[in-house]
């Protein structure tokens, strides 16, 4: 009998397979780049600046757009630029920070709430109800009333905002993933209950919350940019693109500048994060696959 | 008590609680099995013999009855008692495709059990144990890396089988192992579980619907529909000499291969109905032909030859008995 | 095969799929006859090809993943692949019709049952509606089924029951060609005999012409007047029942007959085909079978064409005499 030559079989991880595939999609690409770029001009921009953030230069009041300011000065002569720059850090920060600790505590909850049943899943699903019949901004607008202004506070405000949502998804994947037999089979082979959520289920369940935690990234920019615009959050001097937005309101026909690039800037941000989880989606999507 | 039957079920029942009532989806199953022997299972939809393997190997608790380990009740034990009881019997599971963690690679979902166990020593010598499984159930040295989707369904099962062969059982259910494989993987599959039967001394229960393997591979066979016993029987036996009408029913309706013979095949009027809120009685008689009035009363399984049983009011009629 | 009318003829069929950078080819350069009023049982296993063979007549094949390459499908002498879309759209339903293998997918669980084949029949009649439901009722009663479940949803339904609908629908407008993908899989073992004699009969009454594609070797010996084995997206033998089940000729159908429990009555261990199914995006030069052959020589990896062993019944192999002969020598 002839012997066939042996298969080739490639030993892919999981991860590498993913990210190969993500970068193969269209708006992946773009997201990246943009963000990549973004991300750079945020975090060494400002070193490159020959300015400070709170420099305060009366004489360049409301200055328009030069080669000495790219973007011109506001009400207090700082320049535009540099303080975009700065202002950068706190957004994109402040919403990589809001959406995983919001992940995490979502996935957490949903996945007790999913595994354990019983009690505990009515317990927290009809507490999760109750908690998104209020808008997430005006939970973060109360929660910042009260605590005040700050970056941590402004973090927990925007948290407590998405968690519902995080929630009844990752319940309803745990629910479904349950049943299949892997889990019948772990607990076959004596492992423990918490061994099995979090080696187990969690992993196979993580997936869509990904592309949520993503996509969720783009709304808290715009929720922080929200409340400092009302004056809540983050407080001034602190340069951030919703306060900038607010100083500018109120010159927005004599001095557009001051609004324009700060309002583009959020525009772009939030556009690279859901480019990126809407390629997260393709991929992560298997309908979609070949 | 060395002489105990390896496995002893007496009496067991599980029942769901369901919106419209309560799902009879095990009712009243007694049987044995020795060590090194196999009990073939076999019914059609709803006649709960995965509810039956998965009830004995406790991954589901009975509502009542009884269920012997070597002599001993592990019905409802908890703890460290269900754990070790656990060890002892495992499962080989039907779909190779959601039977394995997608995000673990086989030796480790292999690896997994002897983890859990804390019985076979170091790291190292868990990772040898690995080697060694996956060595009998014939997994190629390249791929024992790979993760299930880089794999075909018949390597998938073996994984699954060299998992249940880990913590070392003296007893697995294999629940319909090789339905969803391919015709001329389903052989290689089934030689593997025997010659491991015979080197390991395994016992099997195995679940099926596929007549013709269980004839193959059972010493014994339990035929059910919707939750109860109607015949139990030596293979031989049960293949020659069938009493039950629902048998005579399956066993005729099997395609066979051999174009000369003509099928007698009996008819069986209307559909398989539900073990939901059932009729006391035989469960069977709504499409028997030969029902009559004493087949509402609940049947008992009477013992008509030497180890043959039938639960059938009618069978000495029926067969002339 | 005889000298009776041909109705479907497929000449040199060529199907690929592309996925990503790879190319499954699903059918290669398959020919079959069938004579009407007869059903050809198409055997074979998973990733065989046999789907996409009865897509292909229907052309339903997925756009753009699926390219026909080659090849001229004859349905009662006209060239289906030269029809245009509209013209197709006469042929199914009426012409040739399709059972799929899964019945709890294949019906839409918001529409009522009645609806469903009412649906069918508008497309090619032109009874109004009250007719139409008459229609739709008397097919439930053909399969079995009162015609007063007509107002039932689909989930109202068992398995063998929903199959029963499937079945009416298909056989509604009475079409010449029945192409029925593993009807019976899916469903238990007395339901699925109810099924095949369901089949027969309507077969028998509306004289209708099928291919019935399984991978069961029963259910073609109870169903089937002649067989066509496929191997890798080619057809590896075909020839009327007996030919391929008395008197089989390829190594593959004869390790198909072979992996049987049946085969191995009395004996301890089963005797399955060795190796692996290939791999359709890289399949092995020549005949796709030699890898796990016991006869294969190096003659097998060339092409090999059709051999004639017998009237109607040919082969694609050039070693099914020491095959045969093996055989003789277990029996």
């Amino acid at each position: 009998m002839l012997n066939a030559k042996s298969e080739n079989q490639p030993k892919s991880s999981l991860l590498g397979d993913f990210l190969g595939r993500l970068m193969k999609t269209a708006a992946a690409k773009i997201g990246v780049v943009l963000l990549v770029f973004i991300v750079l001009a945020c975090f060494i921009g400002p070193l490159l600046s020959p300015y400070e953030k709170n420099s305060i230069e009366l004489t360049n009041m409301f200055a328009r757009p030069s080669a000495e300011h790219w973007f011109g000065c506001d009400a207090l002569g700082r320049d535009i630029l540099t303080r975009l720059l700065y202002g950068g850090r706190y957004s994109l920060i402040l919403g990589l920070t809001t959406a995983a600790i919001s992940s995490i505590v979502a996935i957490l909850i949903g996945c007790s709430a999913g595994y354990f049943g019983g009690a505990t899943e009515t317990l927290i699903m009809r507490f999760m109800d109750v908690w998104s019949s209020l808008p997430a901004m005006l939970l973060a607008i109360m929660v910042s009333a009260v605590l005040g202004a700050g970056f941590f506070a402004t973090v927990f405000a925007l948290t407590v905002g998405g968690i519902a949502g995080g929630v009844r998804m990752t319940r309803g994947q745990i629910l479904a993933e349950r049943k299949k037999e892997y889990i019948e089979a772990a607990e076959s082979i004596n492992c423990s209950k918490l061994s099995i959520m979090f080696k187990h289920l969690l992993p196979n369940v993580v997936q869509p919350m990904i592309i949520i935690a993503t996509m969720s990234i783009g709304a808290t920019i715009m929720m922080a940019a929200g409340l400092s615009y009302i004056g809540l959050g983050i407080q001034p001097p602190t340069p951030e693109w919703g306060a900038m937005l607010a100083d500018g309101r109120a010159y927005i026909r004599l001095y557009p500048h001051m609004i324009t690039f700060p309002g583009i800037a959020i525009a772009l941000t939030v556009l690279a994060v859901n480019l990126i989880g809407d390629g997260l989606r393709d991929v992560l999507d298997p309908k979609l696959r070949d | 008590m060395s002489d105990a039957p390896l496995i002893q079920v007496k009496n067991l029942k599980m029942y769901f609680k369901v919106p419209s009532g309560l799902n009879h989806a095990v009712d009243d199953v007694s049987f044995t099995i020795e060590r090194g022997e196999t009990l073939g299972v076999v019914g059609e939809s709803g006649c709960g013999k995965s509810t039956l393997g998965r009830t004995i190997i406790r991954l589901l608790e009975a509502t009542d009855g009884q269920v012997f380990l070597e002599g001993k009740d592990i019905t409802h034990v908890k703890g460290s008692l269900l754990r070790k009881a656990r060890e002892k019997m495992q499962i080989v599971f039907q779909d190779p495709y959601s039977s394995l963690n997608p995000r673990l690679r086989i030796d480790q979902t292999i690896m997994e059990p002897l983890h859990n166990s804390k019985r076979f020593g170091s790291r190292d010598a868990i990772k040898e144990s690995a080697n060694e499984l996956m060595e009998l159930v014939g997994i190629d040295e390249r791929l024992r890396m790979s993760y299930p989707h880089e794999l075909d369904g018949g390597r998938r099962q073996r994984v699954g089988i060299a998992r249940a062969l880990a913590l070392q059982p003296d007893f697995i259910c294999c629940d319909e192992p090789v339905s969803a494989l391919d015709v001329s993987i389903q052989a290689q599959v089934l030689n593997l579980l025997m010659d491991l039967q015979e080197k390991l001394g395994l016992a099997f229960m195995f679940v099926t619907h596929d007549l013709s393997v269980v004839r193959h591979l059972s010493n014994n066979i339990l035929v059910m529909y919707l939750g109860q016993v109607v015949e139990k029987a030596p293979t031989k036996v049960l293949f020659t000499e069938q009493l039950h009408p629902y048998t005579k029913a399956l066993l005729s309706a099997i395609p066979s291969v051999d174009i000369h013979t003509p099928m007698r095949r009996i008819k069986l009027r209307g559909e398989i109905t539900s073990s939901i809120n059932p009729e006391p009685g035989c469960r069977f008689a709504a499409r028997c032909t030969y029902a009559k009035e004493e087949c509402l009363q609940p049947q008992e399984l009477v013992e008509e030859s030497p180890n043959h049983f039938v639960a059938c009011c009618r069978a000495k009629q029926i067969n002339g008995l | 095969m005889s000298e009776e009318k041909i109705y479907l003829d497929i000449k040199d069929l060529e199907v690929v799929y592309s996925q990503a950078k790879k190319t499954v080819r699903a059918v290669n350069r398959v020919s079959l006859q069938l004579v009407k009023g007869k059903t050809l049982g198409l055997v074979g296993e998973t990733g065989a090809g046999k789907t996409t063979i009865a897509k292909s007549i229907l052309r339903i094949l997925p756009n753009p993943q699926a390219k026909v390459l080659g090849g001229q499908i004859f349905l009662d002498g006209e060239d289906l692949f030269k029809k245009s879309e509209d013209a197709m759209y006469d042929v199914r339903g009426t012409k040739v019709a399709m059972v799929f293998q899964d019945p709890m997918t294949a019906l839409n669980p918001l529409m009522t049952v009645g609806d469903q084949i009412l649906e069918v029949l508008m497309l090619h009649n032109d009874y109004n509606n009250t007719e139409g439901l008459k229609k739709a009722g008397e097919m439930l009663e053909t399969v079995g089924i009162p015609a007063e479940r007509c107002s039932e949803y689909p989930h109202q339904f068992s398995g063998g029951m929903k199959q029963r609908v499937v079945i009416a629908m298909a056989l509604a407008c009475n079409p010449e060609l029945l192409l029925a993908d593993e009807p019976t899989t899916a469903l238990d073992v007395t339901i699925q005999a109810q099924v095949l004699d369901l089949i027969n009969e309507l077969k028998k009454s509306y004289n209708t012409s099928m291919i019935l594609i399984t991978h069961d070797l029963g259910v073609v010996a109870e169903t089937c007047d002649d067989v066509a084995v496929i191997y890798a997206g080619k057809i590896v033998e075909s020839g009327s029942k007996e030919d391929v089940f008395d008197h089989t000729a390829h190594p593959y159908t004869l390790g198909l007959f072979g992996s049987l429990p049946s085969a191995a009555v009395g004996e301890k261990r089963l005797h399955p085909i060795g190796g692996m199914p290939p791999d359709p995006t890289n399949l092995p030069p020549g005949c796709a079978f030699w890898p796990r052959c016991p006869y294969a020589t190096e003659e097998c990896k060339e092409e090999i064409e059709f051999i004639k062993l017998a009237p109607g019944h040919f082969c694609r192999c050039i070693h099914s005499d020491k095959a045969h002969k093996a055989l003789r020598r277990k029996e």
